[in-house]
């Protein structure tokens, strides 16, 4: 009597532990029949089916979204079944991580709820490049509004005084004409970096404008064949995309030019119902996309497109050119 | 001897002085005047008489451009030389527009800008020849304006590849293989083909290659 007292009493406790974790737990035998839920899982998964219900039913009625979690638990039921784990899959609205392990005869499936740590991550990447575009702001407008004319004014004054020298004699003529070849170096310098740090063409003229004439200089100054099309991109997009997408296509073709011995770079630009889509090809050698995963340049596209809400796909063969794919929400 | 009488507009001081001292050691040009902002060159053009403005195209929170379309409908007879750090062809177009009579670069030489003034002044247009070689470059290989038809029908040579498997009747996973990309890229590709071409699906594509000749060579 004791005894059953107490089994009954740790089961108690048992349950409502399950039902007071802050984790939705499922866990089902060989053939898909349920051996328990709690209601976190019935919460996450958007499930509105009564507990008791559930337990009536095959896991493969339950669980039909999202997708990816649809085929680890379809190969789950096969005797090769093996532990996964899915991070920060999207769905309704949530970031939900799945966590399977198999258990004697089955497997048991925990999910946590990880968008409030997503959001943040989101948050603070945006921050972070938000400082850094201030910061070339800031740099560019120095330039702009110190260096440059003061430059222009080094020159003027140069040209006041090169009449004068021409009368004095030929050799110092040399030198003053060397020493005005080298201050237009300086500024031709300082106005490319200028340009990259902020480029004045994409907020006067936008972002279409902007990447033609990003293609055009590449076309000019390298022996590189570019070329830029887009489709659909009529009207102008939310600023912040604008730069994001131009940041990312320069990155691109910085990555590009360092690296990959193209002759020849296509970009186009797609505007889908409610999606950007930005292809990128080279032709050169290309890479084995394992490997690649954290160069400087390839990571800061991919937090440029992350801090976008969007996806990229690097896909590469060695020998045979490279394509990253980006697709951003817009609507 | 008649001068030619000239304002400067640019919103750096030590630029606009440089300039005025530099040009009046011409005899035939007389500096009217230097002008940091909008204001301050209205005031100077009713004051004076004025045959050229020398006018920076940005001038931080004035836009040179917008400044030489209102002065153009304002006082049509008075030339605007647009003088300028960015040699794009948006911002010559644009100061085209707004009806500038000419366009030269900052880092132009002393020559170089006296010329552009006479050669305005007497009613002419000028470009520097940085300027006007972007300008013909557009005309002769007009790229950006070939792209922009809206039906955007060119292709690139990975699409054009893709779209020739296709009509030979290849799998996404064969041509995969072939051109040594993933499916995911193919099917890319095969989205992108038939949003560009505006054909529904695989049969529309070998329509559109056959009509086009591309299943030829």
């Amino acid at each position: 009597m004791n005894d059953k007292n107490q089994h009954n009493n740790t089961d108690n406790l048992l349950i409502s532990i399950l039902d007071n974790t802050p984790f939705g737990i499922i866990s089902y035998d060989h053939l898909g029949h349920i051996l328990l839920v709690n209601k976190q899982a019935l919460v996450f998964l958007d499930l509105e089916f009564s507990i008791d219900e559930l337990k009536e039913k095959n896991i493969l009625e339950v669980i039909t979204v999202p997708e990816e979690l649809k085929k680890r638990v379809e190969s789950g039921l096969s005797r090769k079944r093996k532990d996964f784990d899915l991070e920060g899959i999207l769905f309704s609205n949530k970031y939900l991580t799945f966590r399977g392990r198999k258990i004697s005869d089955g497997m048991i499936i925990t999910m946590a709820d990880i968008t409030t740590i997503k959001r943040s991550e989101f948050l603070s990447l945006n921050s972070l490049l938000e400082g850094q575009e201030m910061e070339r702001k800031r740099l560019a407008r120095e330039i702009h509004d110190g260096i440059g004319p003061l430059l222009s004014a080094l020159k003027l004054n140069l040209a006041n005084i090169e009449g004068d020298i021409e009368k004095e004699n030929n050799d110092l003529k040399k030198k003053f004409l060397k020493s005005n070849m080298l201050i237009d170096e300086v500024a031709d310098d300082l106005r490319s970096i200028s340009h990259n740090l902020l480029p004045k063409v994409l907020s006067d003229f936008g972002l279409i404008e902007a990447l033609e004439s990003l293609s055009e200089k590449i076309q000019t100054s390298n022996s590189v064949d570019m070329t830029f099309m887009h489709t659909g991109m009529e009207k102008r997009l939310d600023g912040v995309i604008e730069l994001g997408i131009y940041r990312i296509g320069q990155e691109l073709i910085s990555n590009t030019l360092k690296h990959a011995n193209a002759r020849k770079i296509t970009m186009q630009l797609i505007r889908r119902k409610d999606f950007l889509h930005l292809i990128f090809e080279d032709d050169g050698k290309g890479f084995d996309p394992e490997t690649i995963n954290k160069g400087i340049g390839i990571m800061n596209i991919q937090n440029r497109v992350k801090a976008l809400g969007g996806e990229v796909n690097f896909d590469s063969h060695p020998g045979k050119g490279m394509t990253a794919t980006i697709d951003i929400p817009y609507n | 001897m008649q001068h030619i009488k000239i304002i400067i507009a640019d919103d750096h001081k030590i630029f606009r002085e440089g300039l005025a001292e530099l040009l009046n050691k011409e005899k035939e040009i007389l500096v009217k005047g230097d002008a940091g902002n909008k204001i301050e060159l209205m005031e100077l053009l009713k004051m004076h008489e004025v045959d050229v403005i020398i006018m920076d195209i940005d001038m931080g929170e004035t836009s040179g451009i917008d400044l030489t379309a209102n002065i153009k409908t304002e006082r049509p007879d008075v030339k605007v030389l647009a003088l300028s750090m960015h040699g794009d062809k948006n911002y010559i177009v644009k100061m085209l527009e707004a009806g500038a009579n000419g366009y030269i670069l900052k880092n132009a030489g002393k020559e170089e800008m006296l010329n552009a003034i006479r050669t305005v002044a007497s009613g002419n247009t000028y470009f520097s020849s940085q300027v006007s070689s972007k300008l013909l470059e557009d005309l002769i290989h007009p790229r950006s304006t070939k792209i922009r038809k809206p039906e955007g029908t060119s292709l690139t040579d990975r699409e054009i590849e893709v779209l020739k498997l296709i009509t030979e009747e290849y799998s996404n996973s064969e041509i995969a293989e072939r051109l040594f990309i993933s499916i995911r890229t193919v099917d890319t590709h095969r989205r992108n083909l038939l949003d560009k071409l505006g054909v529904k699906n695989t049969a529309g594509l070998v329509k559109y290659a056959l009509q086009h000749g591309l299943l030829e060579n």
